[in-house]
């Protein structure tokens, strides 16, 4: 039986801590809507989005009001469109993405992610086509994401596609650089991307998936750092058993939304993300848990001891909690979108560097973070590269989400607002990777890879 | 029919007294209750019984926020399959819906 205890401990985690579900993602099988005719295409391609998802937002919504939680974002992930758009009789896969925006506009949804391509091999005429439609495609629209593959364990870098990326991330930048190049933050470079990952930018419903799932994601750095508040001055064992604790109560809240929301749409029950994800909202933040651990300021000494022990504990306390755990299950470190980190940037305690060695431990990567408009592609592809080795070689997800802003330099603060929040810009380090990125080629999987 | 009731009010105030007028107008029997302060406003909970007298939650919901919106508070019937999945191994059955 409950006691009144429970359920205001419950109350308090939502109300005061800012526990909530993060988001309802609903992935969609795009194989079905190939068509050579581009226009079929995108008319398949909407209308089997808006035909599956035309009670997500509404479902999503009455779950919140039945169980009391809230449920932030309702978003949607498709096939990968350089995938589902190869046959497709065209150069330029801009309307495709028009497609995608239009069809979530009519839904409701504040995202759509799956603008993306899977290469981490070789790339496709298919792939070709999408990632040079990508600069355009995100100006163009406002609400679809992108990201490209670039590298895996069992497949090793592509960093041909590594370097050509740098460029793109550029123009993509320039065509956006009157909303503070908002269109890199829509896009993520990825290594060992999930194919079942519902945060956005990276969405994307993987091949092997169903024709549509619910996955769902949870958040509650707030609930973890309530608790830690508790345990001040205790030994570094407890510290962890009380991480676990709340991240199974977390985790538990993803589940039941997860297996309503896929009840009532009719859809494949998915995973369920143990991501901790922050936002700019104050008391919503992974840099605080880490001070609240002992580390004086976010990326000072003890950050990555800190940040490894609460990723770990988060996943020890979420497994048990869900029937599946997938996505990028891990703590996000995204800079523009943690109160604590952006401060800790000013304080000058967290750097690029420092960043760089704490993704070496937790979920993303290099995520929303400015730099100055001025860095050169080839320095974005080099921290392109650093990123995925460290992905490849560990056997792990990582990212680079980074934003070079027109004619904004070190200190400058670019305001995004809502969840993008607010990113101050971090210098990149000035010395040139340009002879190493001249390379080209690809990296061979390494020899973890060899499992069998 | 069994749900977690959730009134809120302005800090300070008898939330509790004011619930409880409605709910017993409802005939409820409660197997548990009490107020505390959160976030900065005053919480009364409660889990309830309604018997066989409503069945259905989403007209709970609608009589609780209006009689609510009579007088001054948020009133919300709530689901408990939430609470008990986040204090329980084993979920046990005491939620409605299934």
């Amino acid at each position: 039986m409950l006691t009144i205890q429970e359920i205001f401990e419950t109350q308090k985690m939502i109300t005061e801590d800012t526990l909530d579900v993060r988001t309802i993602t609903m992935g969609i099988s795009l194989r079905d809507c190939a068509h050579p005719n581009p226009r079929a295409f995108c008319q398949n391609i909407y209308d089997k989005i808006t035909t599956k998802a035309k009670n997500l937002v509404r479902t999503g919504e009455e779950i919140e009001a039945e169980l009391g939680v809230p449920i932030i974002n309702k978003r949607i992930a498709v096939t990968p469109i350089a995938i589902a758009a190869e046959s497709c009789k065209t150069d330029n896969y801009v309307p495709m993405a028009k497609a995608l925006q239009a069809a979530a506009t009519e839904l409701g949804i504040n995202f759509i992610g799956g603008f993306s391509a899977l290469a981490e091999k070789g790339t496709t005429a298919g792939d070709q086509k999408l990632i040079r439609s990508i600069p355009e495609a995100l100006a163009q629209t406002q609400i679809v994401c992108s990201s490209v593959n670039i590298g895996s364990t069992k497949a090793g870098i592509n960093f041909d596609l590594v370097c050509q990326m740098g460029g793109i991330i550029k123009k993509t930048a320039e065509l956006t650089k009157d909303s503070g190049a908002i269109g890199c933050a829509k896009l993520v470079v990825f290594c060992n991307a999930p194919s079942d990952n519902p945060f956005m930018a990276g969405a994307f419903h993987g091949v092997g998936e169903s024709d549509t799932t619910i996955n769902v994601g949870v958040s509650g750095p707030g609930a973890v750092k309530r608790a830690l508040e508790h345990v001040r001055g205790k030994g570094i064992d407890v510290v962890a058993e009380t991480i676990k604790r709340t991240a199974f109560k977390i985790t538990r809240v993803g589940q039941l939304v997860a297996q309503e929301a896929a009840a009532r749409l009719g859809a494949q029950c998915g995973i369920i993300d143990l991501s901790l994800a922050p936002t700019p909202a104050i008391g919503d933040s992974v840099a605080h848990i880490l001070e609240e651990i002992g580390v004086e300021s976010c990326g000072g000494a003890g950050t990555v001891f800190a940040l490894a022990l609460l990723n770990d504990c988060v996943k020890k306390g979420g497994v048990m909690a869900a029937e599946r755990v997938g996505g990028l299950s891990g703590a996000f470190i995204p800079v523009s979108e943690d109160a604590g980190m952006i401060a800790a940037v000013k304080r000058g305690s967290l750097n690029i560097e420092m960043l760089l060695a704490m993704t070496s431990v937790c979920s993303v990567g290099l995520d929303m973070i400015a730099v100055p408009g001025d860095t050169t592609a080839e320095t974005l592809s080099a921290i392109i590269a650093d990123e995925s080795a460290i992905g490849m070689i560990n056997n792990k997800t990582t990212a680079v989400r980074i934003i070079p802003v027109p004619g904004k330099k070190v200190g400058d603060l670019i305001e995004y607002g809502g969840l993008l929040g607010s990113a101050p810009v971090m210098a990149v380090n000035p010395f040139r990777p340009n002879a190493l990125i001249a390379r080209g080629g690809r990296v061979p999987a390494p020899i973890r890879s060899l499992t069998n | 029919m069994k749900a977690i009731i959730m009134a809120f009010g302005k800090e300070g105030s008898d939330v509790c007294n004011r619930v409880y007028d409605v709910l017993n107008r409802k005939k409820v029997a409660f197997v548990c209750n009490g107020q505390e302060n959160i976030g900065g406003r005053a919480c009364f909970a409660a889990i309830a019984d309604f018997g066989s007298e409503i069945t259905n939650l989403k007209d709970l919901q609608e009589c609780m926020k209006e009689e609510g919106e009579n007088q001054g508070l948020e009133i919300k019937a709530l689901r408990p399959c939430l609470f008990l999945a986040m204090h329980r191994i084993v979920p046990t059955d005491l939620d409605p819906m299934t």
